[in-house]
């Protein structure tokens, strides 16, 4: 017997513990290893990532309205700020918060709704006079009156709206679904945008960018008048022939480029070169919206040769019927009504009203609704108090408010006619069911089957995802 | 470690078994080398000699029982739990899957012999100290090299901090471990997971209450107060003490009064010691005995309250359709790419076979598409898009093979009221579109036929107002889609004023 035998139980003890440690550091090199829950799977071709739970939509309108209509003219009714229109707004409701223009010390004047309100539908969902059309369609809408959100001023609220942060240079929630689904026709781009109205937006190309996803998942615009698409279509002279051939060599170089530097980024830009061939067959068929039959013009309301946003409303269902996952209806009218709200909603608001209750409408007849989300939203909510010292009916508008604002889905997955949250007597604070726009996004994404906090992207060392470290799912709303 | 819920609770059980097999395998190694090899000369008073002869015998015991115990309470139940350090698999013995009574037999005895196994260990910890005071040759000096005597003390307190965290903190473990160290994650939704509400009863959400928190007291094995809670007809019969639940009387429930009391109660159900109900369970409870206490009522005619409505989805009662739960193996690899290319498959989620098809863009409307190749795969598909495809009435039939289908979309297909008869009994199918299809009111039989049927689109076909109105009457668990014609064009544009429903 050697020594070595004899001192066994020492050397046991010794070696296992190297042996241990082992066994933790592969844990944590592998996550995927150790957790239970599959990796995110890719599909083959289609560059999908395989859900996490069983989808409940595959695509997303999302209907977008910059500058922030006034939730308070819209749909959330306050029969007592109405009650104390023109008196000064109690501090106890001012106190503590911050608005742009209105300060708690100027005494701002409680601004009632200029509007009238009614219940409508099975589920008495409350609506004002001004949108008519839509009132109709609200038993298949699920409202969310308390939404909160950090920012109070356009670009940032917009960024956060669009892209869960508030700074620019983060993927938009279309660029994360198309991320995340995938495109159906290969021969269209998987994220659209459709802009409408006459003002210039606050963002620019960040209110449809993809951050630091791929670029390949960056919105498209099209455009409503002229070209759909710009250099999308042949110079006179130049044949396809020509231009795929040209096409291809740029690729090949293209090609040769990868081989020598690897940069991800060039394989996004030979695909979208290739996209851009294809679609020069697609998209002139599918922005063909004079090819849909009248009696659906009359429905959506459609204007010939306009970028109107019934136009666009009617695009949007076109599309998605060929395969486009995700999109975005900037409506760039001027909904920052700090002055003259009165006139200003009376004059915008036809123009929105029916198209959007058409689109739900018309989705719901075509069994579209029952795997496509519809999100209507403005980045925050307006102040129950008006803006301004001068207090003519005429001439008043209303601040921005951060703090509570009232936005819409209806689809697949959601309970239809239900309203969910509630705000205070005049409209100032959630009071019931607040939620921030983390959870919508984090809802928006458990309805197209991903969990929030797993579909992330690796970036500068660290996991990003469309949440950011917050979001939770608004289950209330979710069938 | 009764506080830890959920996914918490699960990965600590998986560390917890890993644990224990690894203690398993160590202890087998243990005793073949105390076998083999030379043992150490016994030191110390005979007394001494024997109280340690018996202590190393009892650890033997129980760090082989208690192990073998534990596998078998995995095996018996099936939880997520049953992978060794996540990866390697554990085979569950054989003719113990399943019995529940066997394993809660287990349960109990795996938790006496490990509280004897902490006697044991203080016994064991108390003289290992008292060698490495009383003799300065023994002790930790002997297994550790170069150990001094002031090393050791740190040692011996370094162990029994660790030990006593280990022992008190529960979640301690879950709470530490970086996200990639932990070896389970829950499933988001609970046991009830697969409930339809539209026709599961809601006595299936409260069974799995009675199950859980009072089937160890008042069950098959045992009834104590002669009251068994395990049935529906137990639960009406009561026990020693009378009816225990007066239907639709929450307040003359004896069992109602018993779970609301405060924990300290005497009288106060579950007793002391054991898991209390939640909050959740208990408003559940109070209003199922509330709405008439019976074992036939579906979740949607009862009609639950706002609250309720949020403790069901609290408690894991999910919409989800128990088509699109149901797990299924992945078919062929080499079956799914001839299917590629005329349509688009794509499973559904990840970790399930389940899968979705569609015809292709690029194929649509350009020639006729063969609908045979899809029987490949009818145990996966479950959703089907063939909107738009060109498809004769007669391949319809062809789709009669996918029991599984859950939604079928023949939007703008040739479709007619004969090819619709020949999809025949799709038994799980709960979406049929057929927007722009060519169906008439002849078609409203061959869709009542469907038994699972929710919704059914039907504008721009051929059915009249009276045939979808008459349906409707008929058929009130069915929701058919379908607006006034617009021909002529409404008055003013937009959609039609919703008709007033009964």
């Amino acid at each position: 017997m050697n020594r070595k035998e004899i001192q066994s139980r020492r050397r046991f003890l010794r070696e296992s513990i190297a042996g241990f440690g082992a066994l933790a550091v592969a844990g944590s090199m592998s996550r995927d290893l150790w957790a239970n829950a599959a990796p995110l799977e890719r599909a083959s071709a289609g560059q999908d990532l395989l859900p996490h739970f069983a989808p409940r939509i595959k695509r997303v309108i999302h209907i977008n309205l910059p500058g922030a209509p006034s939730q308070l003219e819209l749909y959330d009714y306050k029969p007592m700020l109405k009650k104390l229109h023109g008196e000064a707004c109690p501090d106890s409701f001012l106190k503590g918060k911050v608005f742009l223009a209105v300060s708690p010390e100027s005494r701002p004047r409680c601004l009632g709704p200029q509007f009238n309100f009614a219940q409508h539908g099975q589920s008495g969902a409350w609506v004002s006079e001004l949108l008519p059309h839509f009132s109709k369609v609200v038993d298949d809408v699920t409202f969310l009156k308390a939404v909160k959100t950090d920012e109070f001023n356009h670009g940032p609220a917009e960024l956060m709206m669009l892209s869960g942060h508030a700074r620019a240079g983060r993927p938009t929630l279309g660029a994360w679904s198309v991320f995340a689904l995938g495109t159906e026709n290969q021969n269209l781009p998987g994220y659209v945008v459709l802009t409408s109205g006459d003002t210039n937006g606050v963002l620019s190309k960040d209110a449809y960018g993809a951050g630091f996803l791929p670029s390949a998942h960056q919105g498209v615009r099209l455009r409503a008048s002229g070209d759909p698409v710009l250099n999308l279509s042949n110079p006179d002279g130049f044949t396809s022939a020509d231009r795929e051939a040209s096409v291809a060599a740029i690729n090949r170089l293209n090609a040769l480029n990868h081989g020598a530097f690897g940069d991800p980024e060039i394989l996004a830009r030979i695909s979208q070169y290739q996209l851009a061939n294809r679609m020069q067959a697609a998209v002139p068929e599918a922005v063909d919206v004079w090819s849909e039959p009248q009696h659906v013009h009359a429905l959506y309301g459609t204007t010939p040769n306009e970028a109107s946003f019934a136009n666009n409303c009617l695009l949007a269902r076109r599309l998605i019927e060929r395969g486009v996952r995700y999109v975005q209806l900037n409506d760039n009218a001027g909904w920052d009504h700090h002055s003259k709200i009165r006139s200003g909603l009376t004059k915008l608001c036809p123009k929105i009203d029916q198209p959007m209750a058409a689109l739900v409408f018309d989705l719901k007849q075509r069994g579209l609704l029952e795997d496509t989300l519809v999100l209507w939203a403005g980045e925050f909510g307006r102040t129950p108090v008006s803006e301004g010292g001068n207090f003519d009916l005429e001439l008043v508008g209303r601040d921005h408010h951060s703090y509570a604002n009232t936005i819409w889905m209806a689809g697949g997955g959601l309970k239809a006619g239900m309203t969910y949250g509630e705000t205070d007597e005049l409209g100032f604070d959630p009071v019931s069911g607040a939620v921030h726009v983390h959870d919508v996004h984090a809802t928006v994404l458990r309805l197209l089957g991903f969990d929030h906090e797993r579909l992330t992207f690796a970036f500068q060392g660290r996991d990003y995802r469309l949440t950011d470290v917050a979001g939770k799912i608004i289950k209330p709303v979710l069938v | 470690m009764s506080d830890a819920g959920g996914s918490e609770r699960e990965s600590l059980l998986a560390w917890h078994m890993s644990a224990g097999m690894g203690i398993l395998l160590l202890t087998i190694a243990r005793i073949a080398t105390r076998v083999r090899g030379p043992r150490p000369l016994p030191t110390g008073a005979r007394w001494e000699q024997r109280a340690a002869s018996v202590t190393h015998t009892a650890f033997y015991f129980a760090l082989i029982v208690i192990p073998l115990l534990g596998w078998l309470i995995v095996s018996a139940s099936s939880g997520p739990s049953n992978h060794v350090f996540g990866f390697v698999p554990l085979p569950a013995l054989p003719g113990v899957v399943g019995r529940s009574a066997f394993g809660a037999f287990a349960e109990n005895t795996h938790r006496l012999l490990a509280y004897g196994l902490c006697v044991v260990v203080a016994l064991h910890t108390a003289a290992a100290v008292k060698h490495h005071l009383a003799d300065p040759s023994s002790g930790l000096i002997r297994i550790l090299p170069g150990a001094r005597r002031l090393w050791g003390w740190r040692m011996v307190s370094l162990a029994a901090v660790l030990t006593l965290m280990f022992t008190f903190a529960s979640g301690f473990a879950d709470a530490w471990l970086p996200n990639s160290l932990r070896l389970a994650h829950a499933p988001e939704a609970s046991r009830n997971a697969s409930i339809d509400p539209r026709r599961a009863h809601v006595f299936a959400t409260v069974q799995p209450i009675f199950m859980d928190k009072c089937n160890n007291c008042h069950g098959s094995r045992s009834s104590k107060g002669g009251l068994r809670l395990n049935t529906f007809a137990a639960l009406t019969q009561g026990g020693e003490g009378g009816k225990v639940i007066v239907p639709g009387k929450a307040d003359e429930s004896e069992l109602i009064r018993r779970i609301m009391l405060s924990p300290s109660h005497k009288d106060a159900m579950p007793p002391a010691g054991k898991p209390p109900l939640t909050p959740a369970e208990g408003q559940l409870l109070l209003w199922w005995v509330g709405s008439g206490a019976d074992d036939s009522t579906t979740i949607l005619a009862a009609n639950p309250p706002a609250l309720i409505q949020s403790v069901l989805t609290e408690l894991g009662v999910s919409s989800e359709s128990p088509a699109l739960a149901k797990k299924v193996a992945r078919p062929d690899p080499r079956v799914l790419d001839a299917l590629r290319n005329t349509f688009r498959v794509q499973f559904l989620y990840s970790g399930n076979g389940l899968m979705q098809a569609e015809a292709r863009f690029d194929q649509k409307g350009l020639q006729p598409l063969s609908l045979e190749p899809l029987a490949a795969i009818a145990d996966q598909l479950v959703l089907l898009d063939l909107s738009g495809a060109r498809i004769s009435g007669r391949q319809i039939g062809d789709l009669s093979k996918l029991h599984n289908l859950q939604r079928l979309n023949l939007a703008r297909t040739a479709t007619d009221d004969v090819s619709l008869k020949a999809l025949g009994d799709l038994s799980f199918l709960e979406v049929l579109n057929l927007y722009e299809t060519k169906v008439t009111d002849a078609s409203f039989a061959t869709i009542a036929r469907l038994p699972s049927l929710a919704t059914v689109y039907l504008a721009h076909t051929q059915v009249t107002a009276a045939g979808v109105e008459k349906f409707r009457q008929a058929q009130s668990s069915i929701s058919v889609v379908w607006a006034v014609p617009d021909e002529p064009a409404t008055a003013g544009g937009g959609p039609p004023t919703p008709a007033p429903k009964r």
